[in-house]
């Protein structure tokens, strides 16, 4: 991992950190870091995630112990005890997560101690002590929840066999978070289950204490959460359930919805009634306008889990020809890219694209410059807009970062997001 | 193997063990020096309330190290001017009207490599700053500061890592 990226997309696991509890409900950050990460981690992600900001705390407005100097060589404990009082005086959170930077990781502050002697007192703090260097914002997802795991979610709660966790949407670094969360809740919600997805419907650390009750975790990502899905199942029993990728336009949803149906045992006839309502919700709108759009040859560029997605709509639901996949989230373990490759390529009668796996800019464009076969269609972030008019083609703006959009409730999964996606195929012509 | 590390660290303190004044109030600095070996006190420097004797003091100290040609010392002559700068117009201002008399302190102290007191307003920070002195405020004891202060300073000189420093 020593090499150099251009325009890597996203930030350090600080920020992913940052951003993921920015969209749980009034928690509060604490950074224990060098001046400038509160704006620097909020600008990585959320600052380039459709122009949606936490609006509880976020960027200049987060806590933080400013460490300079004084504190590497005295130690930065005290002021750090003082800017979490400070916080608590404030900021009215119902949670404070102590947040490390990479000044206060290296020199090795102990915050895990700092933030008992406040829990010891009732408030609630908690230390999350992952410096910003160890890793990416995805990894920042993985660590809040192992952090839940460890120190917030409560054991023995009452089980609840309708109720189901959604984790693998990771908040801002998917630009469509919010809207996809509240489509998987919309679908979930017509099989009679209880959703929590952590970050819509207000729901905030009282959520989160009680999620040990679900009957079932569903991991909607081809390879993130991997680590925490097994140490949820040690810890709280809860089962998770897979599903390799985001799932956009009728086929995969209901390939979705059966796969959660047969998990939990659900009354089939019940699912069988939402699919057939729900398809042909779907298919009347989309029989209302056939032929609309040309025929394309596309590309993609994008994390795994909205590539996944977009493939496989756009060539069994659209009879779109793929030609390029590029992957644009660091991946290391080989099984996760052998999940991924084997979601895009199965495809209904399509030939497989071609899969490339590179985080760098550089290494991007050459990949979609050199490309052989003629593509007229590009699916890519902000960063992928250039190479597109290089090469005159149509560009769809559809994956992070994304600077040049606003998204509130918008998204491309599900049933409903699969319309949304086609009406952006047409606009963006 | 080439120079020897040594360097001054300037204490404000009442009574030898505690750092107890702020740099605005002390009357005079304890001046430590750190060798290789360890530290010592070196010597002590009073403040004088801003007498015309004490300018010219100053002034042949300064000239005194111009002569050995030594460079951050050089950079003291503009220091001056630059003290005079901030010190006619935060004279203006209410409650700074000290201010003469911290710039002739940030003279005193301009050998040293750093100054450690209990309390360091924002404008003598700067100063201080600009002749690349560091300024520490904290509220410890002299032996813990000028440890963690000289074990800090080593690593740095020899460009080694941080890491765990606090354990």
């Amino acid at each position: 991992m020593s090499q150099i990226l251009e325009n890597p997309r996203g930030g350090c696991v600080l920020a992913g950190i940052n951003s993921v509890l920015g969209a749980i409900d009034r928690v509060c950050p604490v950074f224990h870091s060098g001046p400038g990460c509160c704006m620097q981690t909020s600008a990585a992600e959320q600052g380039q995630s459709g122009h949606k900001n936490s609006c509880f705390v976020s960027s200049v407005s987060l806590p933080s112990s400013n460490m300079l100097e004084r504190e590497v060589v005295f130690g930065g404990i005290k002021k750090l005890r003082t800017t979490i009082q400070g916080a608590i005086d404030i900021i009215d959170a119902s949670a404070y997560f102590v947040l490390t930077g990479c000044t206060a990781g290296i020199i090795g502050d102990d915050i895990e101690s700092v933030t008992e002697e406040f829990r010891n007192k009732g408030e609630e703090v908690y230390a999350i002590d992952t410096p910003g260097f160890a890793g990416d914002s995805n990894l920042g997802y993985e660590v809040v929840w192992n952090t839940m795991i460890d120190k917030v979610i409560e054991q023995n709660v009452e089980k609840d066999d309708k109720l189901v966790n959604i984790f693998g949407i990771v908040p801002y670094h998917d630009p469509f978070w919010s809207g996809t969360l509240e489509e998987i809740d919309r679908i979930l919600s017509l099989l009679g289950l209880k959703v929590n997805t952590f970050f819509t419907k207000h729901q905030g650390i009282d959520d989160i204490k009680k999620c040990s009750g679900a009957a079932l975790n569903i991991i909607v990502n081809p390879w993130l959460f991997k680590g925490p899905a097994k140490k949820f199942e040690e810890k709280f029993g809860v089962p998770s359930l897979r599903i390799p990728g985001l799932f956009i336009g009728a086929t995969d949803t209901t390939e979705f919805v059966r796969a959660v149906a047969k998990e939990l045992n659900l009354d089939g006839e019940l699912v069988e009634k939402v699919i057939a309502a729900e398809e042909d919700y779907v298919y009347n709108y989309l029989a209302q306008a056939i032929g609309v759009v040309s025929f394309k040859r596309f590309a993609i560029v994008s994390d795994a889990n909205n590539a996944v997605g977009l493939t496989r709509y756009l060539a069994n639901d659209f009879s779109f020809t793929p030609v390029l996949v590029v992957i644009s989230e660091p991946l290391f373990r080989q099984e996760d890219k052998d999940r991924i490759v084997e979601r895009i390529t199965d495809l209904e009668y399509a030939t497989p694209p071609k899969i490339v796996f590179a985080s760098d800019q550089y290494e991007i464009n050459q990949a979609i410059l050199n490309e052989e076969e003629e593509i007229t269609l590009l699916i890519g972030s902000s960063n992928d807009r250039e190479v597109a008019l290089e090469k005159d083609i149509q560009f769809i703006l559809a994956s992070f970062p994304m600077s040049e959009r606003l998204i509130f409730n918008r998204t491309y999964a599900g049933y409903r997001g699969g319309l949304t996606f086609t009406e952006d195929l047409y606009d963006n012509l | 193997m080439g120079i020897k590390m040594s360097y001054k660290i300037a204490i404000a303190s009442s009574d030898e063990k505690m750092i107890d004044e702020s740099f605005g109030s002390a009357k005079r600095f304890l001046i430590y020096e750190i060798t290789e070996d360890g530290y010592h006190k070196a010597e002590e420097r009073i403040v004088n309330e801003g007498t015309g004797k004490q300018q010219s003091e100053i002034s042949q100290l300064q000239n005194d190290s111009s002569k050995q040609g030594c460079s951050p010392n050089a950079d003291c002559g503009t220091g001056s001017g630059c003290g005079t700068g901030a010190q006619s117009g935060c004279g203006s201002g209410t409650g700074c009207g000290s201010s003469h008399a911290v710039s002739e302190k940030v003279l005193l102290v301009s050998d040293c490599r750093c100054i450690v007191c209990k309390k360091i307003g924002f404008n003598v920070q700067k100063q201080l700053e600009r002749k690349a002195i560091t300024s520490f405020d904290v509220d410890c004891s002299i032996e813990e500061a000028l440890q963690k202060i000289s074990f800090y300073f080593s690593k740095i000189d020899k460009h080694q890592s941080l890491r765990g420093f606090r354990n």
